[in-house]
């Protein structure tokens, strides 16, 4: 133990003298992570420069590029598609929107955008923002639509209304002539007409009848055979009436079905009417209406950014600050001095990790101390989860800083190798490309990736206040990971003093 | 049999053979020296005796025992100062000397009794909160001694303890081996200067051509080589090449030869002789191109020594 003691002490003696050292060490990060957090403490996005171009600039074109001035997008009118889409690709545009000729909103039209997909980072977030812009007054000409739309069906209800009672009359007067109609025909029933010769006794009158009387009475007889005939006549003109009248009936009947079937119409397109006034034009442009609301109540980047900093910043300076270490004591003159002394190559290399161990905790609690006075107000929810999680992240980086400062002779070839493991980690995670867009071989990779989980585990831990038991899959993961690099380092550290 | 013993111990580092066989026996509580050219297999030997390096063959012994054996005894009873100092420039004289003592298990009581009397024997105590890096060369050598002396080793080991150093601090680091050797101390050293292991060494060891080809005490080897140290050459060149006149005008040389164009006089007098060599020149008018003398170096004994290839030389008085 008083090994141990000597050479930490050593170890921080050495680090704080060297002024340089201390300097990078303990303000590096520091400055690291303010220059990175002013980069990122912002939620929007400025100074997009938008390239137009429309062969006819349309009062609705106008109308959208002025949105887009309004919203802090600078917009540039240029002389052709062509020459748009070069500004896009010199980089003098971020997007280039192509409005067609004298857009109208009768005629409808596409709005042609070109963008820079080689800034995969940015490409989405301009892509969104801008479309969102055009969204936004595509939403408003909708609206004004529609309502157009609601107001002319406030027009024919009205209408309808109107003329409601007109129809109710029409129906009255053929109620009306139906009675009419139908007492006309009881009374041509009624009228009885088919009389016959055999109903009148002539017959038994014949042989009164003198010789005298004979000739008035043939002329009697014919006379009513006259009047028979007439009769027949009239009855055949009754029923004929008759079948008219019946018919007319039937055609009153079928218009007051008619009628009532028109009402029926109306009522119900007024009802129509009545429940698309009752939804509200602002219903109708938009149905469903969506809010994103944020599961944090965080605001800027930087917020949701920090605990991969934060995971960043443990594994370079973790890696990069062990292997130096490792290094220069390996090809220091002392480092022959310090093997013939009875003391293990366990206590140096564990001296080592112990070292810097205090110079990371140390730089870990300034970083966590700014972020929790400046962003995160609960992160003492989880602080024990927290430290769990942080000590099992950086013993690893930490000893893998170690392995690699005991294979590498030079500094140089060290840093180089930091920095490209480093960005290998980085590559597979969620840090640059959300791990979600990469292919399933990556992700397959990723899952094995100590600094991805430690970046997941920071997630939960400092933006979500997730207890133990919600990371203890990532921590199991760590710790084991921890193991692993811990028995690594003894092998690579045997192999090396064969090596010798 | 000494403190150290090595039997017939060959060291190569892959293809390349540093040592061949070579035996050694280092007498308890004496200044024992190896002597060789750079690059001869020296500081190859002092890396054998703490086991920094494996022998691919031989044995090495320490107190009669394996060192394989005693390593953790060896590592606290030996203390090894490198050629060039090796002790953290950043820290203190105290610091480092501490630091070392706590790396070889002292309590804070013993390391505190100790470094007092060590920063006396170094003569460092008015420096002792001074950084290391700000002390002169003489006292950075004498504080690498101190943190090897710290833990009162039985076997200090120094690495060519005058190298680089001006001949006044060359003394200083003299005087102080023949100090340590006083508190009871077996001091190895190596050095490829003759002279300074002339001072300090009881015994000598010379390490040529990866082998020992001679082990004696000084006196004996001075007996044995003196007649190579006694020749001196006097080289010159003329612009006629005519060297007839000078030959023939000097005595007192052993013997002549011309080699390249340049004239090459053996003798033990070459300042004397140079002198009237010059009047010579001067008296026939000749003009001179070159003139030097060339004093035998330690590489020069070597030559001799091994021109029988060491055959016979390897014994102990």
């Amino acid at each position: 133990m008083r090994k141990l003691y000597a050479l930490i002490k050593k170890n921080l003696k050495l680090i704080v003298r060297s002024k340089s050292s201390a300097v990078m060490i303990v303000l590096g990060p520091l400055l690291l992570i303010i220059l990175i957090g002013a980069a990122f403490n912002t939620a929007s996005i400025y100074g997009i420069r938008v390239g137009v171009y429309s062969e006819s600039y349309s009062t609705l074109s106008e109308a959208i590029i002025y949105e887009l001035n309004q919203n802090n997008y600078l917009t540039q009118k240029v002389g052709s598609e062509q020459s748009c889409v070069e500004g896009i690709k010199n980089g003098v545009f971020h997007v280039c929107a192509i409005f067609p000729k004298n857009l109208q909103v009768s005629q409808g039209g596409q709005i042609t955008f070109y963008v820079d997909n080689t800034k995969t980072n940015i490409v989405y977030l301009i892509t969104e923002t801008i479309l969102a812009q055009i969204s936004k007054k595509s939403q408003d000409l909708s609206f004004q639509l529609t309502k157009g739309i609601t107001d002319t069906l406030e027009d024919i209800e009205s209408e309808i209304n109107d003329k409601q009672a007109l129809v109710e009359e029409i129906k009255s007067i053929n109620e009306q002539k139906e009675v009419t109609a139908n007492s006309i025909g009881t009374g041509l029933e009624e009228m009885k007409l088919d009389h016959t010769i055999s109903e009148i006794p002539l017959g038994s009158l014949e042989p009164e009848v003198t010789d005298g009387g004979k000739n008035a009475f043939k002329a009697v007889e014919n006379k009513i055979e006259i009047i028979l005939k007439d009769t027949s006549t009239a009855d055949n003109k009754k029923n004929s009436l008759l079948k008219k009248v019946k018919d007319l009936s039937q055609d009153i009947e079928s218009t007051k079905l008619s009628i009532s079937q028109l009402q029926l119409t109306f009522n119900k397109i007024k009802k129509d009417i009545s429940n698309v006034k009752k939804t509200g034009v602002n219903e109708i442009v938009n149905p469903i209406e969506s809010e994103i609301k944020p599961i944090t109540t965080e605001k800027t980047h930087l917020n949701f950014i920090f605990p991969t900093l934060l995971v960043m910043i443990i594994m370079f300076v973790s890696m990069l600050l062990t292997s130096t270490v490792e290094i220069r004591e390996k090809t220091s003159k002392v480092y022959f001095k310090n093997f013939i002394t009875p003391t293990s190559e366990a206590i140096f290399t564990f001296s080592n990790y112990a070292t810097n161990i205090i110079i990371i905790a140390l730089q870990t609690t300034i970083l966590l101390g700014a972020a929790s006075y400046f962003f995160y107000d609960n992160i003492a929810v989880s602080i024990k989860t927290l430290l769990i999680a942080l000590f099992l992240m950086i013993s690893i980086f930490l000893f893998i800083g170690i392995i690699l400062g005991s294979i590498f002779k030079t500094e140089e070839t060290n840093t180089i190798t930091v920095i490209s493991l480093g960005f290998i980690m980085i590559f597979f995670s969620s840090a640059i490309l959300p791990i979600e867009t990469l292919p399933s071989v990556i992700k397959g990779i990723a899952s094995f990736n100590p600094f991805y989980i430690s970046e997941l585990a920071l997630n939960q831990i400092i933006l979500f206040q997730a207890p133990l038991k919600s990371v203890s899959n990532h921590l199991i993961r760590l710790a084991a990971y921890l193991v692993g690099a811990i028995i690594l380092t003894a092998i690579v550290k045997r192999v090396a003093k064969r090596r010798q | 049999m000494g403190i150290f013993e090595l039997k017939g111990v060959t060291k190569r580092f892959k293809d390349s053979l540093i040592l061949d066989n070579i035996s050694l026996d280092i007498p308890e509580k004496s200044i024992f020296g190896i002597l060789g050219i750079n690059g001869s297999g020296k500081t190859t030997i002092l890396r054998l005796l703490v086991g920094y390096y494996k022998a691919n063959k031989g044995d090495i012994f320490y107190n009669n025992k394996k060192i394989s054996k005693v390593k953790k005894k060896l590592k606290q009873e030996i203390g090894f100062t490198t050629q060039e100092n090796s002790f953290y420039p950043k820290l203190t004289v105290e610091e480092n000397i501490e630091y070392f003592g706590a790396l070889y298990g002292l309590s804070s009581k013993t390391i505190q009794n100790n470094l007092n009397k060590i920063l006396k024997l170094v003569e460092l105590d008015h420096v002792r909160n001074k950084l290391s890096e700000n002390l002169s060369g003489g006292m950075q050598r004498r504080l690498d001694m101190a943190c090897s002396l710290i833990h009162v080793p039985k076997v200090i080991i120094l690495d060519e303890p005058t190298e680089d150093l001006d001949p006044s601090l060359r003394k200083e680091i003299l005087h102080l081996i023949k100090k340590i050797k006083s508190i009871g101390t077996t001091v190895i050293i190596t050095s490829h200067r003759l002279e300074d292991i002339e001072q300090v060494c009881d015994e000598v060891a010379i390490l040529h051509n990866k082998r020992i080809i001679r082990c004696s005490t000084i006196d004996r080897l001075k007996s044995d080589y003196s007649d190579y140290i006694r020749y001196e050459e006097i080289h010159l060149q003329t612009e006629a090449g005519n060297y007839e006149a000078i030959i023939k005008n000097i005595s007192g040389y052993e013997n002549h030869y011309i080699d390249n164009h340049r004239l090459i006089i053996k003798t033990e007098k070459a300042e004397k002789l140079l002198h009237e060599i010059l009047h010579i020149i001067e008296n026939t008018k000749q003009r001179l191109l070159f003139v030097e003398i060339q004093r035998p170096t330690l590489e020069d004994i070597f030559k001799e020594l091994t021109k029988n290839n060491g055959k016979g030389f390897l014994k102990r008085e």
